[in-house]
């Protein structure tokens, strides 16, 4: 009984022990890229236009550029996967299209961005000819982003009660009415915390925009979609891998202010999860 | 057939369209990158699997990706090798052992892990933790330690909290009569839960590495990028994400190097379908 305790006493402490390092390592981690591009936050930082090879100035047109983006693909994302999550829950579950369909929407969310990137590049970029440009870059990512909504969604709509969909059906509601009037509404914060982290996922994506809608450095902004964009991500990336030690600042600015709304994003998300686990 | 009818027709309509995009997006995906890599594959033959050298841009060029899928590989490896103990010491500790705040603060700090980008973590590493490993003695700032470290951390997430939910999903009275059999708590959660939940954990690892060898912005940053097969743990390599990344910037639409680097995504678009199509059976098997 003795050597039985030790032996779980020792590996809980080995475990435990490890587990703490690899929580103080993410709290590092965080802080560094928080607290270091802090130090360069001031309000011209958020407005102006980068200057001088991005020693100076700021990154105005990145956070416009990646606002509207996120704008763009929530507009296409959410009802494509919020009616794929609805055909997957309530109609898919017996029927072989519904197990087609199944099978490739969890494909997609094992698909590598990058490849995403290169359908991008020849669907929307080249042979329907939106070049690089917003319109593709956000299409591409719409894409990405649907098998995330849509395997939320069908989750929290499985989850509901069959008391539910009975009763429903019991008053003389059509499928349709229920899943739009009652379904979907008792599933909604579910579901708004599936989007908000999808839009925390793809606000920092940053392949598949180098291929299909990303420009380095444009003096100014974009006035159609078909325009190609500077967004948060991939202006870190730039500046971290082509520009010198003057430049850095701003890689770690951009990267630190990137983090912050992402976590923001993620902060609300938990939050509603938690009133919902509450209720 | 009244109104409320027809609008239900249309409602039910739309939902089967829309979903529907789904398996044209996967069948897109095939028909595009196929039709892409064809040039490149018929014309370069089997040579672009089997030789090391890739030098695209000389005359006459050369397109093995070999020393790439090779780095591809060992990056992977290397990277799981780091990840799936860590992650699944971690997920047991929050299993077994961890008290309910631990449980709770740890676990949302590795969800709030899954958000960061992988910019950002190619730019910490870059800036913060390159430094450090070229005074161990890596000669180049990028290297396939620094790469495994960023992947390492990209992909702990994903480790963690899927084996946590594969041994959360094992029912509490297995473990509950092991205790009281007088199994330790480590027998009860080692021997007799893991190898309830196996085909779960399976699942976790095949998921983790799909997400590894497909990682691209934080291999393209910190991997160092030259097409060599490495010889130790502080050499560059160059994986093919991060092949394509660089150079599809460069290239001329059509040309012979473009096709290549299509014929690189259709190596990784397969092996994710591969691998996601396994995990699908293995989650298949246990459930029915």
């Amino acid at each position: 009984m003795k050597k039985k305790q030790s032996v779980d006493s020792l590996v809980s402490l080995i475990f435990r022990t490890i587990s703490y390092i690899t929580f103080f390592s993410i709290i590092l981690i965080i802080s560094i890229v928080i607290i270091d591009g802090a130090r360069f936050f001031k309000p011209s930082f958020f407005f102006e236009y980068p200057k001088k090879a991005m020693t100076q100035g700021g990154i105005g047109p990145a956070i416009l550029g990646s606002l509207i983006m996120i704008a763009l693909i929530l507009l296409i994302s959410i009802p494509l996967g919020l009616l794929t999550g609805v055909f997957l829950s309530e109609y898919g579950s017996k029927s072989l299209i519904g197990k087609i369909i199944d099978i490739a929407v969890t494909s997609l969310s094992g698909v590598p961005s990058i490849v995403y990137g290169l359908f991008g590049l020849t669907l929307f970029s080249i042979t329907l000819g939106f070049g690089t440009s917003i319109l593709s870059g956000s299409l591409t990512l719409s894409i990405m982003t649907l098998p995330v909504i849509a395997s939320s969604v069908r989750e929290a709509l499985v989850a509901l009660p069959r008391e539910l969909r009975e009763s429903a059906f019991a008053l003389g509601a059509k499928k349709t009415e229920t899943i739009f009037k009652i379904l979907i509404p008792a599933g909604k914060k579910r579901i708004i915390t599936a989007i908000l982290i999808g839009s925390g996922r793809v606000i920092g994506e940053t392949a598949p925009v180098l291929l299909t809608g990303a420009v380095f450095y444009s003096t100014k902004l974009p006035t159609s979609l078909l325009d190609p964009v500077m967004t948060l991500p991939t202006h870190i990336y730039f500046i971290t891998m082509s520009y010198g030690v003057e430049a850095q600042w701003m890689a770690k600015a951009t990267s630190s202010f990137l983090l912050i709304l992402i976590l923001i994003i993620y902060l609300i998300a938990f939050q509603i999860r938690k009133e919902e686990k509450n209720v | 057939m009244n109104w409320r009818d027809v609008k239900d027709g249309v409602n039910k309509t739309v939902i089967f369209l829309f979903a529907f995009v789904g398996i044209l997006v996967v069948v897109g995906l095939f028909v595009f990158i196929i039709k892409e890599s064809i040039p490149a594959l018929t014309q370069v033959g089997k040579e672009i699997f089997f030789s090391i050298y890739w030098y695209p841009t000389y005359d006459p060029p050369e397109f093995g990706m070999l020393a790439m899928i090779i780095g591809s590989l060992i990056l992977t490896g290397l990277s799981s090798l780091f990840v799936l103990p860590l992650g699944y010491i971690i997920s047991f500790f929050l299993y077994n052992y961890a008290n309910t705040f631990e449980r709770k603060i740890i676990k949302s700090t590795i969800d709030l892990l899954s958000g960061i980008p992988s910019v950002i973590i190619g730019t910490f590493l870059f800036f913060y933790v390159s430094p450090i490993v070229m005074k161990l003695g890596a000669w180049s700032p990028g290297n396939l330690l620094t790469a495994s470290i960023g992947l390492t951390i990209l992909s702990l997430p994903y480790a963690a909290s899927l084996m946590e939910e594969s041994l959360s999903s094992v029912d509490q009275s297995l473990k509950e009569s092991a205790l009281a059999l007088g199994a330790s708590k480590f027998t009860a959660g080692f021997k007799i839960v893991t190898k309830e939940a196996s085909s779960g954990i399976l699942n976790s690892i095949i998921l983790t590495v799909n997400r590894i060898i497909g990682e691209t912005i934080v291999v393209l940053m910190v991997a160092g990028g030259a097409a060599i097969i490495p010889k130790s743990i502080f050499d560059p390599v160059r994986p093919l994400t991060a092949a394509i990344a660089s150079e599809m910037g460069e290239v001329s639409v059509g040309s012979l190097h473009y096709s290549a680097l299509f014929t690189a995504g259709l190596i990784l678009l397969t092996i994710s379908f591969i691998l996601t199509l396994i995990s699908k059976t293995v989650i298949g098997g246990k459930t029915k």
